[in-house]
């Protein structure tokens, strides 16, 4: 096991407080430096790939907010932006973690009478601390004074909640998202902002509290004149800042960062996440139900904490539209669904499936994107339901509902990603009042922006992308291609595979849990990454898994691709071409598991006598029931859809895959629960569709020849 | 006694070459480049600058040199932030982890270029009000990020703003043309215009402006001799301190120092910085090509204060323009007859 680890924080604010230090955590050495873009999104993106090969985990901090209001979220364009960048190594910005923190320790300082806030409490910026301020405003409203008017925009009232706010908040933050977050700053000193310090300064003079975070109330510069002889409340550490805010002489500071965490003098809620998350060998995002365990053993504190931490609390709305349904569906005999999920349009083609728009046939060819274009603004619908799905191990019944979003990919890319989020968003508010437990997201919908971490955090019910299934389900499915090749022979002592798997990108998450797998069933096994000392703790870690096999590190692919009898390539964001596909070995099997793809059609043409394989599809226990076109033969559904199904099943009711992480631990679960359930492997899918049992044949008799040659 | 040994970033550069050869008269210096020539390999956009930190402990470096950065006033904001803010971030950091007790930065007047103080002291930085370009403002960040280094082993840091290099006070040699060399490209630019101008020449600049030129050669000795400076007077936390010449040189001298020597008749000059900067800027880039983000520095130059300089330097450490100005032009025309 790995005990060294370097976390690369980069702190979308000023550089004027970086930094570097050391420390020790659970008996693990981590070591930190903190970078800063100072509001430059490229400035990020520069700092993530130079460093993405050298550091374990980044950790983001004073990034654009995610805000919450009235369950809608308000993600910020340039915090997708950051989020969306191309990393192998996970991007950790302490959400969950931050908010329920917070609560806990504010719920704790009342308790013990170290903040009242019926004294006055002033937010300099509510938005940045959502549920600090629901918090405070549930309890004690009148008290609650909140600049964000000034700060963002300048305007030099401080606001006090009243019934339009929400409103109000609502349509500024629409403008605002389209505003470079630097000109949102108290940095942007606009003539009637300097005029109006002082006139913010008389209007706190009978407030004891203010919250404000260290780093965005030292954007104020010489305007932090509001904070003289109050009491600061802010939450992260860092002394440099401190004895910097100290300078305007606040009364007194406390800080809500809880205090065994606070591991060293520098810390906040993102390295902090980051930290736990290498300590506990995990690289998705944890849940926030995760996140609790972590943090509290105070049942009640959690459930208070999380009502402000996610808006999993059903309106009253939403209670009447789910009675409404139920009814609906006696009447109409359909039954309720326990699962939703939601696809789209993969291409133009797809629209011709629907009945009625089949007439598009004849549409002029030149005609197709505009009209892709146009119907991607058309709001998603119900496509169909998948009924009767039965678990072969429990026979319990359960049924899903589709949903479709009339875009292509194509189309998809184009779009802002906030855009995008919100239909999702408003799917999963329809699934809930419909009485679906859990969704799933298909295709690209679960690749835009952070891929599905904001999207669960804001669903009413639990989110996952189901990729969990999907990597294990093309993993089994290159089983069963190369037990259809007959190409290998089995050692009849330890049932091992004579020949050698090769994976590329092996330190990646799907990298590392095909290895791991692959070592279970081959002899000799070849792993390829850019960097050979991570490379040697995965050899390690393979070796104590799985002794039988013999495992080399190679950072080049070329070199040994053409004695590998299966390769798996997982690589992530590189532009170039990994390994030459004229170099494979002939009856070689491929499963490209990258996104984009490593190879491409031009590339499976080239070599006939190579099978590449994309992901396996399933099909579903049960005499299940499909009433619409997913673009699969027959009953199969893609795996990821199968994931949603088999959590429902269980009654695991939770965001099992999240973010562009997957686990070895996760995969190795959803795989026990499909066999267990019943779910078989039905189709491969090849780079133009489904790979027949013929083309299979096929290509082992063309390699079989190009090998006797 | 055995020389000290120091660690040198940015030695392959217009300012670095000139410095390496000086230092190595002094100091056991380690040269840290990407290239492969020199005692060190690293890169500094990497984690720890890319070095073995361990093996690189024991050689007991007693000073830390970065003159490394770059330096170009069209560049983009990201390699700006990169270079400038980044690597010194990781230059201080591996200073730290080689337990390295001085810090010795070179950074550059335009970091001061956005004053509104009448005079400028080293330690001014004005966030305030935005910069004119990418580059300065990376610079002032730099510095600022120096300043605040909360520092674990380091005990001095001085950093050093480094005038207008331009060719050295023997030959004048140049790599490239940049500030006050454009004056005289853009005067040739409108040779016929300026012959035929009727009455005195209007050009932009006021009277006030004073520009902080600086031999390359005399910037190396100054470099050698703050890093001997430093290691005899082991100055604590951070110092900063103007290399740039006591009185500098008037905008007006420039124009008419250029003027002659390109031999152009012209009959007298009038500053005016009367009408709006960008009006103006646009003009003379239209005109006669004068690259607009150099002449808004010719145009805005602070005074800098060298007070503290001179202390450690000497009073005549750097010889005003008119006492060079021969090889100053003799320079540029060898760079442009080869060009």
């Amino acid at each position: 096991m790995k005990n060294s680890y370097r976390i690369a924080e980069i702190s979308f604010g000023r550089p004027h407080w970086d930094t570097a230090y050391e420390f020790e955590f659970e008996g693990k050495q981590f070591e930190v430096q903190r970078f800063s873009a100072n509001f430059s999104v490229e400035t990020v993106r520069r700092l993530i790939e130079s460093l993405r090969n050298q550091v374990d985990a980044f950790a983001l901090t004073s990034l654009p907010p995610v805000i919450k209001l009235d369950q809608k979220s308000y993600v910020h364009r340039q915090y997708l932006e950051i989020m969306g960048i191309p990393s192998p190594v996970p991007l950790c910005d302490g959400t969950g973690l931050r908010e329920i923190a917070n609560i806990n320790s504010l719920v704790k300082h009342i308790e013990a009478g170290s903040i009242q806030p019926d004294r006055g409490v002033f937010f300099p910026s509510a938005v940045f601390s959502t549920e600090l301020e629901e918090y405070i405003r549930d309890r004690y409203r009148k008290s609650v004074y909140i600049g964000d008017a000034y700060s963002l925009l300048g305007v030099p009232w401080l606001i006090q909640p009243f019934p339009g706010l929400m409103t109000l908040s609502k349509l500024v933050l629409n403008v605002a998202n389209f505003k470079d977050l630097r000109k949102n700053t108290p940095l942007a000193e606009t003539k009637l902002q300097k005029m109006s310090r002082s006139s913010l300064a008389a209007q706190v003079e009978n407030i004891q509290y203010v919250f404000c975070d260290l780093p965005f109330l030292l954007l104020f510069d010489t305007a932090t004149e509001f904070v003289r002889g109050k009491d600061l409340v802010i939450w992260s550490s860092h002394p440099l800042m401190e004895a910097e805010a100290k300078k305007f002489s606040p009364r007194s500071i406390i800080n809500l960062f809880p205090e065994n965490y606070r591991i060293h003098p520098y810390m906040n809620y993102s390295v902090l996440d980051a930290t736990l998350r290498l300590s506990h060998g995990r690289t998705a995002p944890l849940t926030i139900e995760e996140w609790e365990q972590i943090l509290t053993e105070d049942t009640e504190i959690r459930q208070v904490a999380r009502k402000y931490v996610m808006t999993r609390n059903v309106s009253t709305q939403a209670k009447i539209s789910s009675g409404m349904n139920t009814v609906k569906n006696k009447i109409l005999g359909q039954p309720e669904p326990d699962f939703a999920f939601v696809i789209h349009a993969l291409s133009h083609q797809d629209f011709m499936r629907l009945p009625i728009l089949s007439a598009l046939k004849h549409m002029p060819k030149e005609w197709n994107d505009p009209f892709d274009r146009m119907a991607a603004k058309a709001p998603p619908f119900v496509h169909g339901h998948i009924k009767h799905i039965i678990s072969s191990e429990t026979g319990e019944e359960i049924n899903g509902i589709l949903y479709a979003l009339p875009a292509t990919p194509k189309v998809l890319k184009e779009t802002d990603p906030e855009v995008i989020y919100r239909k999702i968003e408003s799917l999963c508010y329809d699934a809930a009042n419909r009485g679906a437990k859990m969704i799933g997201l298909g295709a690209y919908t679960k690749i835009v922006g952070d891929q599905g971490i904001t999207i669960n955090q804001n669903s009413p019910i639990p989110v996952t992308t189901g990729n969990s299934l999907s990597a294990s389900a093309t993993l089994w499915a290159l089983n069963d291609v190369v037990r259809k090749m007959h190409l290998l022979n089995m050692d009849p002592q330890n049932g091992l595979v004579d020949g050698m798997a090769m994976v590329i990108g092996a330190t990646g998450s799907i990298g590392q849990v095909s290895a791991k797998l692959l070592a279970l069933v081959f002899k000799k096994l070849c792993l390829v990454a850019p960097r050979m000392n991570r490379l040697q703790e995965l050899k390690y870690e393979i070796q104590k898994m799985s002794p039988h096999c013999e495992v080399i590190v190679a950072t080049d692919a070329n070199e040994l691709a053409g004695e590998a009898d299966v390769l798996v390539t997982a690589t992530s964001a590189l532009d170039h071409k990994i390994v030459d596909v004229m170099k494979l070995k002939p009856g070689a099997v491929v499963c490209d598991c990258s996104r984009p793809l490593d190879f491409d059609i031009e590339d499976a043409k080239k070599r006939p006598d190579v099978l590449i394989i994309e992901s396996g599809e399933v099909v579903l226990p049960g005499p299940v029931e499909l009433n619409c076109d997913i673009g699969l033969p027959g009953n199969t559904v893609y795996a990821c859809l199968a994931e949603t199904a088999l959590l429902t099943l269980e009654k695991r009711y939770e965001a099992f895959t999240m973010g562009r992480d997957i686990e070895w631990d996760k995969v190795k679960q959803i795989y026990k629960m499909a066999r267990r359930h019943g779910v078989q492997l039905a189709a491969i899918q090849g780079h133009t569709g489904i790979i027949t049992d013929k083309e299979i044949e096929l290509t082992r008799q063309l390699a079989l020849s190009k090998r006797r040659k | 006694m055995t020389k000290p040994r120091i660690l040198v970033t940015g030695g392959t550069g217009f300012l670095g070459k000139r410095v390496i050869p000086l230092l190595r008269e002094k100091f056991e210096v380690d040269v840290l480049s990407r290239s492969g020539k020199t005692e060190v390999q690293g890169d500094l956009t990497e984690w720890n600058a890319g070095l073995d930190l361990e093996s690189l402990k024991n050689k007991n470096y007693s000073l830390f040199l970065h003159m490394a950065g770059l330096y170009d006033l069209t560049a983009s904001k990201v390699d700006c932030y990169q270079h400038n803010i980044s690597t010194m971030g990781i230059a201080l950091k591996v200073a730290d982890a080689l337990k390295i007790p001085f810090f010795i930065n070179t950074s550059t007047v335009a970091a001061g270029i956005n004053s509104s103080l009448g005079s400028v002291k080293p330690y001014d930085l004005n966030f305030s009000k935005s910069f004119p370009d990418a580059y300065s403002e990376s610079k002032a960040l730099g510095e600022q990020l120096l300043q605040n280094w909360a520092a674990r082993s380091i005990q001095g840091r001085v950093n050093l703003r480094l005038g207008v290099l331009v060719g050295d006070s023997q030959k004048g040699t140049i790599e490239r043309i940049d500030g006050p060399y454009h004056s005289a490209e853009a005067f040739n630019k409108i040779r016929p215009m300026i012959e035929s101008f009727p009455t005195s020449l209007p050009l932009p600049g006021n009277a006030q402006t004073k520009l902080p030129l600086v031999p390359v050669d005399k910037a190396a000795q100054a470099i050698v001799r703050f890093c001997e400076w430093t290691l005899s007077h082991k100055p604590q936390g951070y110092q900063s301190y103007h290399v740039t010449p006591t009185y500098g040189l008037g905008v007006k001298e420039l124009y008419v120092s250029a003027l002659k020597y390109q031999a152009i008749p012209h009959r007298g000059i009038v500053l005016f910085d009367q009408i709006s900067e960008s009006v103006i800027l646009k003009i003379s880039k239209f005109l006669a090509k004068f690259p607009e983000e150099e002449l808004h520095y010719l145009m805005n130059f602070p005074i800098y204060d060298t007070t503290a300089t001179r202390e450690v330097l000497g009073e005549n450490w750097c010889p005003e323009f008119k006492e060079y100005e021969q090889v100053f032009w003799s320079g540029y025309e060898e760079f442009v007859s080869h060009r």
